[in-house]
Parts: structure tokens; C-alpha cells; sequence
């Protein structure tokens, strides 16, 4: 009976672990399409980029230009590491950062009441920072962040059930997460 | 497009731009005739064509080409190099991360095994090494482009001078008040009869539309190194904005800008 419910157990942390999986594997490919998306305009037109980051006056001129010049290909690389799957945490955590300094800037402009544009995707100078791309931004951010912290737990649930049901003579077997 | 793009286009292309390049909206366009010892001739009647290094028209074009062309139009001809040299800067990041790919499964394997803060510390460090790559990337794409900030002493200069009423200091009401009794000078950035209507005790009233010679007699006595504020109508009114460039221009630099302005002013106070 014992031995039956631990088996059950097990299986439930299973598939827990896989639908964290899939969660995570979701957010990587979403995350990772949004940051390409968004970095490369960026990279093929930087002095605009240059211009919406000097809108949001929260920098000065030479960190403006640092931010300007190194953000996009941080996304660049971001993007790339969370599609290929590789520094996935370093990724999502450099992605819950970005995306987190993101919602607090464009609540500060909301805040002060400054009509600029987002600077979310280069050339579409018509998205003006608003509720609804605070909202955008903040939902993305959960997401990426929640992203984060399954990763950081998932292997060892995954690890935990299998070392549960070997021992019981499980035929389930886990690869690598 | 970009103008690395640009510039092996055999067609004739409409280009939006800024009218300067310290403009913050593209309202304009210019006729891109061809490309002329390694830079862009730009035809803008009722100007004669002239020739503009293609790092000031990155500046002030918005990336936004119409081609003009008679016979069917070949794009990929002209893009192609632009497209490969940019390419060619995503490819080897991208073999980058295929070399580090190849040793995911032990990395994930070393990654099954650790503890929780350790895994904390480690996506820390790949973060930290995330940041530190786009930096350097950034700096060697911008130091090696033609188009880059690092390419030219004074690339970022027209954008600095577009934005600068984000970038200069601003001061509030409550600030105003205590500079009010002391050398600051106050400059009204509104039209005369605005000014006449009500003002800032002391100001001196430089109107946006004021001529240079207008500007140069009204600031006559008044030393480069002082210390400006200039309003305006309302945070909305830009007009501040444009007699700053002009006195930064002039040679003063000492500037902060009251973004209030006299509506905010005179809501409170009677002057």
C-alpha cells in the first residue's frame, strides 16, 4: 500500500515536473523570438534607438549612449542562448532584469507624464508608453521570471522522482531536463 | 534598408528623413541620386545635389526608402552586402553559442547535481557574462562600422542636440522660487505678447521665432557663464526646448530648463 502510494506520489511529481517543462520551454522560445524581434532594428538603427532611451530622462548622456550601444546585442545574445538552450538561467534571469529595469522606466515616464514613444520595437514610433504597454511589459516579465525560478527548481524535482522510483521498480524513465 | 545598404543601390531613392539631424521627427524627403566618393548624393530641391557621408545621413534618415526605378527593381543586388556584412556579425555569434553548445549535456548533467544557490550564483555569473559580451559586442560593432557612435567624434552629436531638453537639468516650482533672487538669469521662451500678458519677475523674453541678431541684442549683457533657466507655456510646449539649442549654440552652457513653465507658475503665484 505504502510502496503503492509513494509510486503515485512519484508519478504525480513527474508529471508536474513535465508540464514545468514545457512551461519553461515555452517561455524560452517566446522570450527568445520577442528578444530577436526586438533587438535587431535596434542593432540596424541605433541612433533612433539612441533618441528613445534620451526620451525616457533617466540617463545621462554617456550612459545613454553605453545602453544604446551594448542593450541590443545583450538581447541579440539573450535571444539566441534562450532558443538554443544554452545558459538558460543566465538568460531568463538576464531576461526577468531587463524586463523588470523596462517596467520600472516606463512606469516612471507614466508617472511624470512624458508622451514618448516605447522604444519596444525600433520603427513603430507610433507605440507611445502606456498602460497597456506597462501591462505588456509586466506580463512578460512575470512570465520570465516564474521562467527563472522553475528552472532553478525543476532538475531537482526531476532528479527527486527519479530517485523515488527507481528503488520501487518504476518502468518511468526521465531524461534530461 | 539600412544606409550601409544604401549605399550600393544602383536606383534612385526617396529617403525620409529629418530636416537636420538634431530634429526629433522625420518630416521631410530627399532624393538619393547615387553614391559619390564614398558618399551620399542627396538631391533637395530646390538645392543642387550634394554630397553627405553616409555616417551624418544614418543620423537623420529613418531607414525608410522608396526606390525609383524605371525597369523591374533588383533589391536583393543592393541589399545583399549590407544584409551580409550584418550577417556575418549575427554568424559568428551564433557559432559562438554552437561551440558551447556541444557541451550542453555535461553542463546539464554538472547543472541536475547542484544545489539551489549554488544554480543561483552560477545563472548570476552567466548573466554577468551575458551583459559583459553585448557590451564588447556593442562597442566592436560600433567601433567598426562606419555608421557606429565610435566611428566618428561627433556621430552622437545631432541626437545629443535633438534631446536636449531630456537631457539638460530641470528645475521645479519650488526651485524657481529660490533662484529667483539671485543671479540666475530667466529667459521666457514664449511669443512677445505672451510675455507681455504675464512673465517671470526679471526674465528676459527670448522668443522662439526671435532672429539671431534679435537674440544677440536682447542677451547682450548677459555673461556666457550664467546660469539660464528657460521656460516655456507648459511641459507641453517645446518651444524651451528650441531656444536652448539656440543658446547652446551661442556659447552658453550653464542651462536648466522649467519644465512647468509660467502655467505651473502662475497657478500659485501672482507675479
Amino acid at each position: 500500500m505504502i510502496h503503492e502510494r509513494s509510486t503515485a506520489n512519484s508519478l504525480g511529481g513527474m508529471k508536474r515536473s513535465q508540464w514545468f517543462r514545457t512551461y519553461v520551454l515555452l517561455v524560452r522560445l517566446g522570450l527568445g523570438c520577442l528578444f530577436l524581434w526586438s533587438s535587431i532594428p535596434k542593432i540596424r538603427q541605433p541612433y533612433d534607438f539612441l533618441g528613445n532611451i534620451y526620451e525616457y530622462e533617466l540617463f545621462n548622456i554617456g550612459l545613454g549612449m553605453l545602453i544604446a550601444m551594448g542593450l541590443p546585442w545583450l538581447g541579440l545574445f539573450v535571444g539566441l542562448c534562450l532558443i538554443s538552450g544554452l545558459f538558460v538561467s543566465g538568460a531568463l534571469l538576464a531576461s526577468t532584469v531587463l524586463l523588470g529595469i523596462f517596467a520600472f522606466a516606463q512606469a516612471s515616464v507614466l508617472g511624470r507624464g512624458l508622451p514618448i514613444g516605447c522604444g519596444c520595437f525600433s520603427g513603430c514610433g507610433e507605440d507611445f508608453v502606456s498602460y497597456g504597454s506597462l501591462l505588456r511589459v509586466v506580463l512578460v516579465f512575470v512570465a520570465a521570471s516564474l521562467g527563472f525560478v522553475v528552472v532553478l527548481l525543476q532538475s531537482s524535482t526531476a532528479a527527486e522522482s527519479v530517485a523515488s522510483v527507481r528503488p520501487t521498480g518504476g518502468t518511468c524513465s526521465t531524461s534530461s531536463p | 534598408m539600412t544606409s550601409q545598404e544604401l549605399r550600393h543601390s544602383p536606383y534612385l531613392v526617396i529617403l525620409h528623413v529629418k530636416t537636420s539631424a538634431d530634429q526629433k521627427d522625420y518630416k521631410h524627403y530627399e532624393l538619393f541620386v547615387g553614391t559619390k566618393d564614398g558618399q551620399a548624393k542627396l538631391y533637395d530641391p530646390p538645392n543642387p545635389p550634394g554630397l553627405v557621408p553616409f555616417h551624418e545621413l544614418a543620423q537623420r534618415w529613418a531607414g525608410v526608402g522608396l526606390i525609383v526605378s524605371a525597369s523591374p527593381v533588383d533589391a536583393n543586388a543592393f541589399l545583399a552586402p549590407g544584409r551580409r556584412r550584418f550577417m556575418t556579425y549575427v554568424a559568428i555569434v551564433v557559432a559562438v553559442i554552437l561551440v558551447l553548445h556541444y557541451g550542453r549535456r555535461r553542463w546539464i548533467a554538472y547543472w541536475a547535481g547542484m544545489s539551489r544557490r549554488r544554480r543561483f550564483v552560477l545563472a548570476l555569473s552567466q548573466c554577468a557574462g551575458l551583459t559583459v559580451l553585448g557590451l564588447l559586442a556593442g562597442f566592436i560593432y560600433h567601433f567598426a562600422n562606419d555608421e557606429g557612435f565610435l566611428a566618428h567624434g561627433n556621430a552622437t552629436t545631432s541626437v545629443v542636440r535633438a534631446h536636449v531638453g531630456s537631457l539638460l537639468p530641470h528645475v521645479n516650482k519650488e526651485e524657481v522660487a529660490e533662484l529667483l533672487n539671485t543671479e540666475t538669469v530667466f529667459i521666457d521662451a514664449r511669443y512677445a505678447r505672451d510675455f507681455k500678458a504675464g512673465h517671470l519677475a526679471g526674465a528676459i523674453n527670448v522668443p522662439v521665432n526671435a532672429s539671431d541678431d534679435e537674440r544677440g541684442k536682447v542677451l547682450n549683457g548677459v555673461s556666457k557663464d550664467s546660469h539660464l533657466v528657460i521656460y516655456c507655456q507648459s511641459a507641453g510646449c517645446k518651444f524651451a526646448e528650441e531656444v536652448t539649442k539656440k543658446l547652446m549654440a551661442d556659447g552658453f552652457s550653464d542651462i536648466s530648463i522649467f519644465k512647468g513653465g509660467w502655467g505651473e507658475w502662475s497657478a500659485d503665484n501672482d507675479t
